[in-house]
């Protein structure tokens, strides 16, 4: 693909002093050892609650209305109960507002908890990897086989594998499309093929970012495209919780046979770190902890969990990889309490309050009141004025509404023919309403208001202000 | 402890392309979101091919990758600047 960068081009530019070392390291394989220990089970735990969550979501109902349905072609989104329509768009924004704070506030505090337990890379990943278990066995043999040659046992496991793969690859792009528009008629559509041809692209999409991403580029997702492992230092101090190597104690490394471990250590030769390299063979984007933090780690504890267990058996006390911060590592005093908490913490209060208002204070009806543009009044035969208004009436109830609109502010005032409009879920109608008023009641400008009333439900009504102009009168 | 290898000056393919189409992909689908939030794709191909039958998840969808197609333009041109010139200088090279 490109190996044209050699200083042996016969333009001769390469002879301009340019001295080019191995350009193309390529990406090794990474084969992160299978690990036991609390974090892992955290992440296990994590990736079940999270998945499950995902898969499930989509299917549940409650009272006949999705539970969780970002259903955008009739452009209406059900979350846990409450309905938003595109109109409620400064809401969506403020949860991913809301969203991006509470990453920050945890980052700050805790480091990368996402990445190593929460971030669909890791989560899919961990699956992806359960399943090339299933079919290749630990990742010692998967390696020994990687580099031998193609026997009928390597074809086999690795066709079984990128099936079990591509199965997974398709549900989760089945659900993911589930959560756009209604799931279950997208199933049964799709079984007989007759799903339409975006749905099916995006399942496809979906699916085959899944089976790229966490089968086969990994760890070189988080490493080369992912823009928070970009910044996240940003907002680390040396307060923030890592996962660290333990220097002073481990250092000097060494192997030593177990019978002389705590003599040697007495005699200080050695520090605890008996360089059996596990951590480095578990991590799954391939870097040595012991080189101190490095933007490549996911944090994912993978190496706590496995030095812990060597210290055990070489019976020393655990943690000489753990979670910890550079303050507590430099035997420095830390706080959890910084102004840089507090002002993640601060915002992201305030935001959520005013998203809760927000959310709570969403009228079920809108009504906006404008005035005809053309004409201020018009004065009747009949000793009466009539002025002209567009209503534009909003259903944001779950259900179709008829509406019934009335005027007040006036003596006399009244409505002129037809007042009332049927609005679907979510629609917005646009009502022309023309008001009249005896003369004698009326004086240049008066304040009226427009009440708009749905039939079914008494406590269903919304009022706006407006004016009512008239002539000016010839006696005064 | 050994030194840090010498960085490449120049990513793989793979990297480099990843580079681009990631991060534009997430732009688009934020740009898409907002798009859409303000405007009905109904609407918007009622002004603009009305003669074509377009449902609206063909909208989202048209829409979506035009933003993707504009965003990863823009990451294209970052890259091609942020080339280093011992990359350029080298005859021949493609990348
Ligand atoms: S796992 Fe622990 S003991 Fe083994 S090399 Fe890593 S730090 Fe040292
Ligand atoms: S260094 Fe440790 S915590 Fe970081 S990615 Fe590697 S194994 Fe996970």
């Amino acid at each position: 693909m490109t190996s044209t960068l050699k200083n042996s081009d016969p333009t001769g530019a390469g002879d301009i002093g340019i001295t080019v070392v191995d350009l193309y390291t390529s990406v090794e394989k990474i084969y992160p050892r299978e690990v036991q220990g609390r974090y892992n089970r955290w992440r296990t735990a994590s990736v079940w609650l999270l998945l499950g969550l995902y898969y499930l979501l989509p299917w549940l109902s409650i009272d006949g209305q999705p539970l969780v349905l970002f259903d955008l072609p009739a452009r209406k989104f059900y979350v846990f109960g409450l309905i938003f329509w595109p109109q409620d768009f400064i809401l969506l924004t403020g949860l991913l507002v809301l969203a991006a704070l509470s990453l920050f506030f945890f980052t700050a505090l805790a480091g990368r908890l996402w990445c190593g337990y929460a971030c669909p890379q890791t989560v899919w990943t961990e699956v992806f990897i359960w399943l090339e278990r299933l079919a290749e066995g630990p990742s010692g043999k998967r390696k020994r086989r990687d580099r031998g040659a193609w026997t009928l046992e390597k074809i086999w496991r690795k066709v079984f594998k990128h099936f079990l793969w591509l199965l997974f690859a398709l549900w989760t792009g089945l659900t993911f499309v589930g959560f756009f528009t209604p799931i279950t008629e997208l199933t049964v559509n799709l079984w007989h093929w007759q799903a339409g041809g975006w749905e099916t692209f995006w399942v496809l999409f979906y699916g085959f970012a899944t089976w790229g991403n966490a089968g086969l580029l990994r760890e070189q997702v988080c490493k080369y495209m992912c823009p928070y492992a970009r910044f996240q230092s940003a907002m680390f101090d040396d307060d923030t919780l890592v996962i660290s190597y333990d220097q002073a104690r481990g250092e000097p490394r060494g192997s030593r046979s177990r019978k002389l471990a705590h003599a040697e250590l007495a005699d200080n030769k050695l520090g605890d770190c008996i360089d059996c390299t596990l951590c480095v063979q578990v991590c799954p984007t391939g870097i040595d902890i012991r080189q101190g933090l490095q933007y490549e780690c996911i944090a994912c504890a993978a190496c706590i969990d496995v030095c812990d267990d060597v210290m055990q058996r070489m019976q020393y006390p655990t943690g000489l990889i753990r979670y910890t911060t550079q303050n507590a590592m430099a035997k420095q005093p830390g706080k959890i309490i910084r102004p840089r908490i507090l002002l993640y913490a601060g915002l992201l209060l305030a935001i959520l309050t005013a998203w809760i208002i927000g959310v709570s204070q969403r009228a079920p009806v809108m009504l906006d009141v404008m005035r005809d543009r053309n004409a201020l009044f018009r004065e009747l035969p009949d000793n009466q004025v009539e002025n002209s208004f567009l209503l534009r009436i909003m259903n944001r109830t779950g259900q179709a509404q008829q509406f019934t609109v009335t005027a007040s502010g006036i003596p006399g005032l009244e409505v002129h023919g037809m007042a009332q409009l049927s609005l679907e879920p979510g629609k917005i109608g646009s009502l022309p309403v023309t008001l009249r008023a005896p003369t004698q009641d009326i004086g240049l400008r008066n304040d009226i208001s427009f009440t708009v009333q749905a039939q079914s439900e008494p406590g269903l009504n919304i009022t706006e202000q407006s004016r009512f102009f008239g002539p000016r009168r010839s006696l005064r | 402890m050994n030194e840090q290898p010498q960085q490449p000056l120049s990513r793989p393919l793979a990297q480099r392309v990843a580079a681009i189409l990631w991060p534009s992909f997430l732009c688009a689908g934020i740009a898409t979101m907002v798009l859409f939030a303000l405007i009905d794709p109904v609407d918007l191909h009622a002004i603009s091919f009305p003669e074509w039958k377009l449902s609206r998840t063909a909208g989202y969808s048209i829409g979506f990758f035009m933003f993707w197609l504009v965003t990863a333009a823009a990451s294209t041109g970052t890259w091609l600047l942020l080339r280093r010139s011992a990359v350029l200088n080298q005859a021949g090279s493609n990348h």
